[in-house]
């Protein structure tokens, strides 16, 4: 099933970008690297997708601490917190940040009207704005696999660590994030892989100079009817995608093997 | 079509007397048969004034069964066509990429059948083979009337876009490369009617010098309304007919129509249609000068069928794109200029935007 539902069209694609089967050429991969803009679409988004991956890396990290500790009705309530923006529609919710955000937005009309800036803070439309829209959808799939892993840590070992001279902060270091790690590795790459198709946000709450490499495939295909390039920048992408998961993937299933 | 029946427009046009089509509406014997058409548009707003004004009447007045769907994707489009497994009879399109599309064999021609009559285009349209003109639009340069409560020291033209020192402050321009080449050699000096071909390394220079107070790079319609009416820009390049339809329901926006860039709205007939008969008698349908009267009633649209205008009993539509003062240096936006330069323009276009 998944050989022909994901092996086969993404091998098409590959035909596709080399342009198999009328003639067989590299061309479109010389054009990627040669012209631009392939290159800089591409480096935004790694840019973007680094930029969220740490930002929810930093968010989700205590907060998911935090959600060890509390109760089971407010573990109920910062779960609510966090996943409601996740249904909610995209398209609704990039909007309500636009609101928020704004050059005469929530936040800025407060600030002027207290007194506190004189000049609207351009809070959106750069990379700051892209960033905040997409950490927000995409908390949940870091927040989880921290949570899990620093549930199935025994409180004993901080103990055990602190009985053997160890400080908070050595055991944190020494023990409690190893521990930890294979949750943050599978919650980065998931973060990461995801934010580098990401469309809608960026589009909307980024800059100008920020555009990414996903819309730019859509409209070669879709409006330059180009389907060899496009096909050539999505098989880039996914290239650059694997061989950020590959070395990290190995590494993360031999440690949650060691782990158990 | 149901007597008295009323299409609830927002923005409709008090003293546009359009004849009710379906009512009184005649239509050449040809047309008339049976089976079905199946009509896909872009959705929304539009798509239900399509239904009440083209597909209703058609139905009524031809016998055949009018099927609405969509909305259309113009990739999913083109690997319909490619793959032989079209659904759409009619499909609502944009002219650049129907005579993309037809350069690769994909299309209808709409000459050579017995039911349309291209006649009801002027010569300045240039051929019409593929595309199918049913509405006209504009780009024009929007604004809020909070920020420019008075209309004549409000923005008019694309000299006041790029003019930062009369109008300072942030800028918004549509994603796509077109048409802002023809703009800025508007811009630059460039008559309206001399624009094409364009000389591209000219429009960009001239382009450079807006780069830093553009701000954000629109694509969606219900964002440039946003942009403009939360005053996240000054200003910016706005299809007119959204605009329209919000100055009319009284909404605090205006638009600067001098310079603005005309472009036509309309649909094409995929190769392999299934309904091929019956998709050529409901194109033939939509461009009857008495069924395009009514477009001024969609969504700030103009007819593109300039004779509509004659079917019209009493005042005119003073607010959309074609009245005639408007069309006085206004640039005609050319598809086939672009459907030749599309790929190269819009690749450096994409550079220009992240450099």
């Amino acid at each position: 099933l998944l050989l022909f539902f994901f092996v086969i069209p993404i091998l098409r694609m590959a035909t596709i970008s080399l342009g198999i089967p009328d003639a067989t050429s590299i061309d479109a991969y010389v054009r990627f690297v040669t012209q631009p803009p392939y290159v800089k679409l591409l480096l935004n988004t790694l840019k973007l997708a680094a930029l969220v991956t740490v930002a929810t890396l930093l968010l989700s990290y205590p907060l998911a601490y935090v959600m060890t500790t509390v109760s089971g009705r407010m573990f109920g309530i910062i779960l609510i917190l966090v996943l409601t923006p996740f249904w909610t529609s995209l398209l609704a919710r990039t909007f309500a940040w636009l609101i928020i955000l704004g050059r005469y937005g929530v936040i800025n009309q407060t600030l002027l009207d207290l007194g506190i800036i004189n000049q609207p803070l351009e809070l959106v439309h750069n990379l700051l704005g892209a960033t905040i829209g997409s950490v927000q959808i995409l908390l949940p799939y870091m927040l989880l696999p921290i949570f899990a892993s620093m549930r199935k840590i025994d409180p004993a070992l901080m103990t055990a660590s602190q009985s053997l001279g160890a400080g908070p902060v050595r055991t944190f270091f020494r023990v409690f994030l190893p521990l930890t790690l294979p949750g943050v590795m599978a919650g980065c790459l998931m973060v990461f892989i995801i934010t580098t198709g990401f469309f809608i946000v960026p589009a909307l709450m980024g800059g100008p100079t920020d555009g990414v490499i996903a819309p730019f495939i859509y409209q070669t295909a879709s409006s330059l009817l180009d389907t060899q390039m496009a096909s050539a920048m999505a098989f880039v992408l996914l290239i650059v995608v694997m061989a950020v998961y590959l070395p990290f993937g190995r590494w993360l299933r031999l440690e949650s093997l060691f782990g158990q | 079509l149901a007597p008295g029946a009323t299409y609830p427009t927002a923005g409709y046009v008090p003293g546009l007397l359009v004849p009710e089509v379906g009512n009184g509406l005649t239509i050449p014997d040809n047309l008339k048969g049976s089976g079905t058409v199946v009509f896909s548009s872009f959705g929304g707003d539009l798509q239900k004034a399509q239904e009440f004004y083209w597909l209703k009447p058609f139905e009524a007045l031809t016998g055949i069964k009018a099927v609405s769907t969509g909305p259309v994707d113009l990739g999913k489009a083109l690997t319909m066509a490619q793959t032989g497994n079209v659904e759409w009879d009619i499909t609502m399109s944009d002219p650049s990429w129907t005579k993309v599309a037809a350069a690769k064999g994909l299309i209808t021609p709409l000459d050579n059948n017995p039911y349309i009559d291209l006649s009801v285009y002027p010569a300045s349209y240039g051929t019409i083979k593929w595309f199918l003109p049913t509405e006209v639009y504009s780009q024009a340069v929007a604004y809020s009337t909070v920020t420019f409560p008075d209309p004549n020291s409000a923005p008019q033209s694309w000299l006041d876009y790029w003019d930062t020192t009369k109008f300072p402050g942030p800028r918004g321009m549509l994603t796509y490369a077109y048409p802002h080449l023809e703009m800025a050699l508007l811009v630059d000096g460039v008559a309206a009617d001399k624009i094409y071909p364009i000389d591209v390394d000219r429009a960009f220079k001239v382009l450079d010098k807006i780069k830093s107070d553009i701000k954000v790079f629109w694509q969606l319609g219900a964002e440039s309304v946003q942009l403009v009416q939360n005053r996240d820009v000054v200003m910016l390049d706005a299809y007119d007919n959204r605009f329209v339809d919000l100055i009319r329901s009284g909404e605090k926006v205006g638009l600067g129509r001098k310079g603005q860039v005309i472009q036509f709205g309309g649909g094409c007939i995929l190769k392999g249609a299934p309904n091929m008969d019956n998709a050529l008698k409901l194109a033939a349908f939509m461009c009857l000068p008495q069924v395009q009267a009514s477009i001024p009633k969609f969504i700030g649209f103009g007819a593109a069928v300039p004779s509509a205008y004659d079917h019209i009993k009493g005042q005119l539509p003073t607010d959309v794109a074609t009245y005639p003062p408007y069309m006085e240096g206004a640039i005609i936006f050319n598809d086939e200029w672009w459907a030749a330069n599309q790929d190269a323009v819009s690749k450096r276009w994409e550079a220009w935007k992240v450099s």
